[in-house]
């Protein structure tokens, strides 16, 4: 803004005190812009009226003669003027008189009493020239003339003024010059004569005027006798004193009102002036309330600081007692500050705005350090207060066994609770940082000694202040703890129950489910990253790093673990509807479980910079490679479970529950699949996101698959081959057969045709299943049937050639037709078969033996194609 | 004299205008109208109020300092001094007050008795009779022929005004500015021809 201009001026001259109306251009933008102003070089500042930028009234001061006008102004600077003011000077004021200004009397001396009476006893008898003269006629209008010609003089010679022509005009006009010679030299020996013994002289000449006093004193002494003899009572002086006492008594009743009301009159004038000298003063307390009330808090820190350089250490009482009540007022103000500044939350700039008045109001505590500490107790309050609401709520909940809700107060606890954290700290944190580094005080590097003493004493509290942040994030920590990991959370006294009540007790199931936690985790980050940009004091955030890591820890344990429950469920799930494969939906279900936990596994094992990696502590290790045993055990297991379904369990049991042996024969099936198509990339994926000691988890793994196979192949075979080989023996001997006493063989008996149809029917099963099970199950029952078939043959006591011969069709016949499933096993074994029967005696046996064979296969060639390669 | 002249008139030149007329016919409104373009309602009689601003006068720059004087007769005494001082007049009644308008002979003769003209040489003395409030045409007490006759009768202009419309005020500054100007320019005029008569006196002696 460009600086003042003074262009007008009312009224343009006047004595101190006159009332002057300024007018002109950026007269500044309110009153407190206004930094002085000055007529004729004198201060007027103190009466300073501002109206409008282009007008201020004001009182001059004492200055005398023509002088400028300068408004000096915060925003423009030292101001010019084009008019002038003109300053007259008050010459004396009288005591009955109204004067606008303050007077200070003891410098006007009561003119009166040095205003001396000029004597007029001294007249003109003679004239000094000896001369007769004459006077004019018309006299007054000549005497008229006179004066004006003779501005400053008088004609009479006794006079200071005198005026020797005007003298000789008046009185001599009509004399001859002559005579106006003569005259002189009359004065010139007069003043000769004077000189010589002029004392003597002068009694001469005046010796008359001695004799008239001398008689008029002794008339006065006569008739003063003459008085006191004519008299009643006493002595005339003593009449005469009652009787000037009596007046003196009657003048000081007669003025009495009229003094006191002289009195009065000085001591209102008094006080009005030093009223008006002082308004500032006065009005103080009165605009400090007006200002308050109207939010001009500004406006009120610079009248205190104003009136405290100006009044603090003021003598007189009136000012004191005007003082007192200023700063009384203020610390009123002051108070209502402070509460103002406890008035959580208020926005950043509006605190500072507090405190830099309570700065400005020169309050001797230090307002924002006791701010940030009860800034610290809010935040603190808060966070303890919103636990509460929710824990309430949570407990309402769970006692009405509503978990969805319950879960979500926790979702909402955690939203809400960190919303304060990432809210308030950096308000508190921004509001510290503004205070240690003056900020608070000034913005545009005012003050700069304040500032530096504001920093002093900020700077012994950086240790409380980070002790105070410290304890926040660990407040924040410890609830949220309190929370989600109730087992974590260490209270630094174990015995002291209440500390740990006090972050709640929460009527949580464990463990959490693991998508909360994550979420938990995420949301904590956020939070975690919003403090982190603020540069807090190093090892504030610690605690908030550990609790990432033990939440993330929690949740992925809580994922494994949901992830093998899930499993375990899934045979429940098993609709045995199998497909061309063998393989029932249950293996697609586990292998989508995993894929699934692989997914989010990722996602919680991402570590962001600057955190630790999940698996870089060792107990965590050793748990999680555990858990992931555990899951793949789980399938196992649950392959198991499926299979043998166990009666006891019907209630459950679902519709169209296939029978044991295909059960059995579909867990082998899932089994092996499972085991070549996904479980062995899960393993591997696992081992890419850097599980520990996945080979250990692999062994075991396969240990554990393989067991449950042969448990599998083991309970099929004892179930389908018990009937199949117990049919041996009883078939071998139906009928009361006797190897010794035999008809010489037909065909291959019906033991064999009966136990290779029961072959054939375990084929069929098998092959409907899974036909790349056939060959391994069928060599097993091939095996179980040359091994009983060795049995029955080593049992036989005594066998005729008959029966030899017979005996050896039925082996080789079995023999023959299994031959596509025999293992050196059963090769074995059939061929001990055969050599404990008799040898055959000859060729035609061995031709007549090898056209039975060709009759039963030509005859059983449809139930035999099965075994064809 | 004249290279001092020439100085002068290099330098803005400024015009002095001096208000007169009886009080509250509004001469301070007027000025406070000219100069901040402020109507003020409430009345406060004026002793002697100063003002200077920079105008631009026919594309020059120029100054003018207004010098608002009382109107009550009780200040009569000093204004012989203000009229002195003065460059221009205007001479403001109020036509919603015929005695102020019967004042304005009485402020006319003082002016010429002040600056020594008679009535034949009264036209060398820039002067404006000014009839103020013409926004109350309502409580009109002087008719405008009435105003516009004794103008003539002084050899002056007559101009109404309102301060309160702002109404021909800027005119009536800027024309007594002119005439002003004009006199100024005829007193250089005969400076000059003073001094080349010097001049060529001289000329003629070498």
């Amino acid at each position: 803004m460009p600086a003042p201009v003074v262009t007008g001026i009312s009224p343009k001259e006047g004595t101190p005190g006159t009332k002057v109306t300024i007018r002109g251009e950026n007269l500044g933008q309110s009153q407190s812009d206004i930094l002085g102003v000055a007529i004729c070089n004198k201060n007027c500042s103190m009466t300073a009226d501002w109206i409008s930028s282009s007008k201020i009234v004001c009182r001059t001061s004492t200055g005398v003669g023509k002088g400028d006008i300068i408004v000096m102004t915060r925003s423009g600077g030292t101001g010019t003027s084009t008019v002038h003011f003109t300053g007259i000077e008050l010459k004396k004021v009288g005591p009955l008189e109204s004067c606008p200004i303050w007077v200070d009397e003891t410098e006007y001396v009561d003119q009166r009493l040095g205003r001396a009476q000029k004597s007029k006893v001294l007249s003109l008898r003679t004239d000094p020239l000896g001369l007769n003269s004459e006077e004019a006629g018309n006299k007054t209008q000549t005497r008229m003339q006179l004066a004006e010609l003779f501005v400053r003089g008088s004609p009479d010679p006794t006079d200071e003024n005198f005026v020797p022509s005007w003298y000789l005009v008046e009185r001599h006009a009509t004399t001859p010059f002559s005579k106006l010679k003569d005259g002189h030299a009359y004065m010139k020996r007069r003043a000769n004569r004077n000189t010589n013994n002029a004392p003597l002289n002068h009694v001469k000449d005046s010796l008359p005027v001695f004799f008239e006093v001398h008689e008029t004193l002794s008339g006065i002494h006569h008739r003063m006798v003459k008085d006191d003899l004519g008299s009643d009572e006493g002595n005339v002086t003593e009449r005469l004193e009652e009787t000037l006492n009596e007046a003196s008594g009657r003048a000081n009743k007669l003025f009495d009102t009229v003094l006191s009301c002289k009195d009065r009159a000085d001591s209102i004038r008094n006080t009005l002036n030093v009223l008006q000298r002082f308004k500032f003063l006065f009005n103080l307390p009165l605009n400090i309330e007006r200002n308050i009330q109207r939010g001009d808090y500004g406006v009120v820190i610079n009248d205190y600081e104003k009136a405290k350089s100006l009044f603090s250490d003021t003598d007189v009482s009136v000012f004191k007692k005007v003082y007192d009540e200023v700063e009384r007022r203020v610390s009123d103000f002051r108070e209502q500050l402070k509460r103002e500044v406890k008035e959580l939350p208020s926005p950043l700039h509006r605190q500072k705005m507090l405190i830099r008045y309570l700065l400005g109001l020169g309050d001797a505590s230090d307002p924002a350090w006791d701010c940030l500490a009860h800034q610290h107790q809010w935040i603190q309050e808060c966070m303890m207060r919103c636990k509460d609401q929710h824990l309430k709520r949570a407990i309402k909940f769970a006692e009405q066994g509503d978990d969805q809700s319950r879960v979500k107060v926790n979702q909402d606890y955690l939203e809400e609770l960190t919303r304060i954290a990432v809210s308030q700290v950096p308000e508190h944190w921004n509001l510290w940082q503004h205070y240690s580094t003056g900020v608070i005080l000034s913005e545009t590097g005012e003050k700069i000694s304040d500032v530096e003493k504001l920093k002093q004493v900020a700077s012994k509290h950086s240790k409380q202040m980070k002790g105070l942040l410290r304890d926040t994030v660990i407040l924040f920590v410890n609830l949220l703890r309190a929370v989600f990991l109730p087992a974590t959370l260490c209270v630094d006294d174990d015995d002291d129950v209440t500390e740990r009540q006090s972050y709640g007790v929460w009527p949580n199931e464990e463990p959490l489910p693991a998508q909360i936690s994550s979420d938990c985790v995420h949301v904590i980050r956020q939070a975690l990253s919003g403090l982190s940009q603020l540069n807090l004091p190093h090892g504030t955030l610690t605690s908030l790093h550990d609790i990432i890591h033990d939440m993330r820890v929690l949740s992925l344990n809580s994922f494994l673990l949901e992830a093998t429950q899930e499993i375990r469920s899934l045979r429940l799930k098993e609709t045995w509807n199998v497909n061309n494969k063998g393989i029932t939906k249950l293996p697609s279900q586990l292998s989508t479980v995993l894929t699934e936990l692989v997914v989010v596994v990722r996602h919680v094992l991402m570590s962001l910079p600057g955190e630790e990696s999940i698996f870089a502590r060792v107990a965590v290790q050793s748990k999680i490679t555990q858990l992931l045993t555990d899951l793949f055990v789980a399938c196992v297991t649950c392959f198991e479970e499926t299979s043998f379904f166990e009666e006891t369990e019907s209630d459950a049991l679902p519709e169209g529950l296939p029978p044991l042996e295909k059960r059995l024969l579909v867990g082998m099936s899932n089994l092996s699949f499972s085991w070549t198509t996904f479980v062995l990339t899960h393993l591997e994926q696992f081992q890419q996101l850097g599980f520990p000691n996945v080979e250990k988890c692999r062994q075991v793994c396969e240990e554990a698959f393989v067991e449950l196979d042969e448990k599998l192949l083991s309970a099929y075979l004892e179930h389908r081959l018990e009937p199949l080989i117990s049919g041996l023996e009883q078939g071998m001997y139906v009928g009361g057969f006797d190897w010794n006493d035999c008809l010489k063989p037909t065909g291959v008996r019906p033991y064999i045709k009966c136990a290779l149809m029961k072959i054939i029917t375990i084929h069929a099963e098998v092959f409907a299943v899974c036909s790349g099970m056939v060959s391994r199950i069928l060599t097993s029952v091939v095996e179980s049937v040359a091994d009983e078939l060795l049995r029955l043959v080593q049992c036989i006591d005594q066998i005729s050639a008959n029966g030899a011969m017979q005996c050896r069709v039925d082996i080789e016949a079995m023999e023959q037709v299994t031959s596509i499933f025999k293992s050196p096993q059963s090769q074995k074994s059939f061929e001990e078969a055969l050599n404990a029967v008799p040898r055959l005696s000859n060729n035609s046996e061995r031709r007549t033996l090898d056209d039975l064979l060709n009759i039963f296969k030509s005859i059983m060639m449809f139930q035999l194609n099965r075994f064809q390669p | 004299m004249s290279a001092n002249k020439k100085q002068n008139a290099g330098l803005t030149s400024l015009h002095k205008v001096i208000m007169v007329g009886s009080g509250g016919v509004g001469k301070s409104a007027l000025t406070l109208q000219f100069m901040y373009d402020e109507f003020v309602e409430d009345y406060e009689p004026t002793k002697a109020d100063s003002y200077r601003k920079k105008v631009v006068l026919d594309g020059e720059d120029a100054q003018i300092d207004i010098l608002d004087t009382a109107g009550q007769e009780d200040y009569a005494a000093i204004r012989d001094n203000y009229f002195r001082s003065g460059e221009g007049f205007l001479c403001v009644f109020s036509i919603t007050d015929s005695s102020s308008f019967d004042d304005t002979q009485d402020f006319r003769d003082q002016i010429l008795r002040v600056k020594g003209v008679d009535s034949s040489t009264a036209g060398s003395i820039p002067f404006l009779l000014v009839g103020n409030k013409s926004d109350l045409e309502n409580n009109r007490q002087v008719s405008q022929s009435d105003a516009q006759q004794l103008a003539e009768k002084m050899g002056v202009m007559y101009v109404e005004t309102s301060a309160k419309t702002r109404n021909n005020v800027d005119k009536v500054f800027y024309d007594l500015m002119r005439m002003i100007k004009q006199e100024k320019a005829k007193a250089d005029v005969s400076d000059e021809t003073v001094d080349k008569a010097k001049t060529g006196c001289s000329c003629t002696l070498f």
